[in-house]
């Protein structure tokens, strides 16, 4: 586990989501899920977010919009653009395949004098790993602050459902500074299985492992920071099936009023989002109060389960 | 049991008449001259020989081993009562027209318990806990058969605990519901373990069931009597068990590139019902096989239960000596199992 002598924390953070909201029993109609509604709806899911008219690129920059000012954006020294889906949109011809989404955002934002670079390949587990990335390059450097733009849609007419798990599309946006006032990063911890890499051929046996795995990581992490359940104010779930996650408490002992379920029925799972939709909920509607500490969790295929506490 | 038990008869001078159920038997007879085989069937009458046949052995027969049984705890009860309820009557037929009768084995389950807790006496077997699976069920009713007999006819009921394979050789005769679930472990398919991790799991090599089996069976004390065949006081608890296990799938088994091998977390009884549920909701067709064989005997492991061996020590106390704790053997039983790839073209995969 990783201290934080910066106080390297999270001091802006917004997400977008697209403006087409389906139910489930739409999913349904337009084919778009595997399982019944009835299942899907007694697994928690209620709605889906579909990006239509926009693109993801939009969702990302309005995320970005909301959080940054003329002040805070001549401190970015980093831009991290972050998508658990393994997709290049870009037609692959010629110079083409050089055509970097990373830099396209930071000059639409007008932060071109920041690095940026794109990191993929984590799944669902980008997000809290580009977060990890950005607190190492300004705890290594003299650099003030890192921008994070996460976001996935899936491509047009594909299959909402993964594992049982209603997937929608979103955009998301973090500000890490140095000295930040909330959401200190206190700690991180992933555990990373090489074997899993082959998604499709590994599907069934990486829901075998997912709660034995869960579980070792949860009690890592609390071990490596000395904190117990006991300490912890809030569990911020990735938005996968209600189900799962009552299983989850019941086998680690985390109490299900510690964990923030509310949108798994309003949003479902988005990739790489969930942590700041629910994080951004959580403060609007005032449910954390400053020094409460916070436990991210996430699984992303890989494979890898990953896990960050930070202090509001 | 059934081989293992012949096997430990031929080293004495006692004649064997054997009823086969299938024509399956020319392996036993090329054994030894002394057993004498005879086709038949005990859901039937008269077990399905012929007069003579059935006439000849009331005449000769002065012991009687009643061990077969249908031991699929998956299977329903109608499938399960022919032979497990039904065969135990024909049985009882046949031992009170053998005039020559000295002694009777009932071979049972110590599972006739059912969903009882705590410590299980071996006079006792009625009960209203219920059972986890219809083999308990079928076995508890066969044991109320023999109860009745038992004034009348020198039957002794020999109760065993899970019969793993045996534990010199390592050798499983018949991959059962406990064998296929520790190569789902061992091939990570099981999300999670149902029990409670401080239970005692009650499990015993073949070998040592029937020495202690046949070592109670020569005294002339152990008639009319119910045995606990088992480990008893020597069980490992469940976490015992399952930890050992996986250190052996780790000594024995090789794992494909660099699969990770953290054993499975346990789960109490609602969390499993929970995860049940979850699987009949997905319809996920894996997942609901898993279930199937777990769930067979899984709610037993959230039935405390010790099994007293007080008969058995007092009447025979060498037959309770014969039974070893499982660091003895079950090194030998996963070695066997992983290297014969739990015989997948026997049994399910």
């Amino acid at each position: 586990m990783v201290k934080n002598p910066n106080s390297i924390g999270i001091s802006h953070l917004a997400y977008t989501l697209p403006k087409n909201k389906i139910s489930i029993e739409g999913l349904k109609r337009k084919k778009l899920i595997t399982s019944s509604a009835k299942t899907l709806k007694s697994f928690g899911f209620k709605n889906c977010y579909i990006l239509e008219d926009e693109k993801i690129e939009e969702l990302l920059i309005a995320s970005a919009k909301k959080m940054l000012n003329a002040e805070n954006k001549k401190d970015i020294s980093l831009l991290i653009n972050c998508q658990g889906i393994n997709a290049n949109e870009y037609p692959k011809k010629g110079l083409s395949i050089f055509k970097y989404k990373a830099p396209q955002l930071a000059e639409i934002l007008g932060i071109s004098s920041s690095s940026s670079f794109t990191l993929s390949e984590q799944g669902c587990g980008g997000l809290l790993s580009s977060i990890n990335i950005g607190r190492e390059h300004l705890a290594s450097s003299n650099s003030k602050s890192v921008l994070i733009l996460a976001g996935d849609c899936l491509p047009k007419n594909n299959n909402r459902e993964i594992m049982y798990n209603v997937i929608s599309d979103a955009g998301c946006g973090v500000l890490l500074e140095k000295n930040s006032k909330k959401n200190r990063i206190l700690g991180f911890k992933q555990l990373s299985y090489p074997y899993y890499w082959d998604t499709p051929k590994r599907e069934q046996e990486l829901i075998a492992a997912y709660f034995t795995s869960s579980k070792l990581l949860i009690e890592q992490t609390l071990k490596d920071l000395s904190i117990k359940i006991e300490d912890v104010d809030w569990f911020v779930p990735h938005n996968v099936s209600k189900r799962s996650w009552q299983m989850l408490c019941s086998i680690t002992g985390i109490p299900e009023k510690k964990l923030w379920m509310g949108n798994i029925g309003r949003v479902g799972h988005t990739i790489s989002c969930d942590h700041i939709i629910n994080i951004s909920d959580m403060e609007r509607k005032n449910a954390i109060k400053k020094g409460d500490i916070l436990f991210l969790f996430t699984f992303g295929f890989g494979a890898n389960w990953t896990a960050m506490v930070i202090e509001h | 049991m059934g081989s293992e038990v012949v096997s430990r008869i031929l080293k004495t001078d006692a004649k064997i008449t054997l009823l086969g159920h299938d024509n399956n038997m020319s392996g036993v007879k090329k054994k030894s001259n002394k057993i004498k085989i005879f086709k038949g069937d005990i859901t039937k009458d008269k077990l399905n020989l012929s007069e003579s046949e059935y006439k000849e052995i009331c005449k000769n027969t002065t012991h009687i081993i009643h061990s077969a049984s249908i031991t699929r705890f998956e299977l329903p009860y109608q499938k399960l009562k022919p032979v497990n309820v039904d065969g135990v009557r024909n049985i009882i037929k046949l031992a009170s027209s053998c005039k020559n009768l000295e002694k009777m084995a009932h071979f049972s389950t110590v599972y006739v318990s059912g969903k009882r807790k705590g410590l299980i006496l071996e006079k006792e077997r009625a009960h209203n806990a219920g059972f986890v699976n219809a083999y308990e069920k079928t076995k508890y009713e066969a044991e109320g058969i023999i109860e009745k007999f038992q004034k009348k006819l020198p039957i002794t009921t020999y109760r065993f605990s899970t019969v793993i394979g045996n534990g010199k050789s390592g050798k499983v005769n018949k991959f059962g519901a406990i064998h296929y679930s520790l190569r789902l472990l061992q091939l990570g398919m099981v999300p999670v373990i149902p029990g409670d991790p401080n239970n005692k799991i009650d499990i015993i090599s073949t070998d040592d069931a029937t020495e202690a089996f046949y070592l109670s069976f020569l005294k002339k004390n152990s008639k009319n009597k119910v045995y606990h065949i088992c480990a008893g006081k020597k069980s490992p608890s469940l976490r015992e068990f399952i930890g050992k296990t996986y250190s052996l799938f780790r000594k024995y088994g090789t794992q494909e590139g660099g699969k990770p091998s953290n054993p499975a977390t346990f789960a109490d009884f609602k969390t499993y019902e929970l995860f049940k549920k979850s699987v009949q909701e997905s319809e996920n067709p894996i997942f609901s096989k898993i279930i199937d064989t777990l769930s067979s005997f899984s709610y037993q492991l959230y039935c405390p239960k010790i099994f007293d061996q007080k008969d058995l020590l007092q009447d025979s106390p060498e037959s309770q000596k014969a039974i070893s704790s499982l660091d003895v053997y079950y090194d030998k039983i996963i070695k066997y199992c992983i290297n014969s790839n739990w015989r997948l073209s026997h049994g399910k995969n």
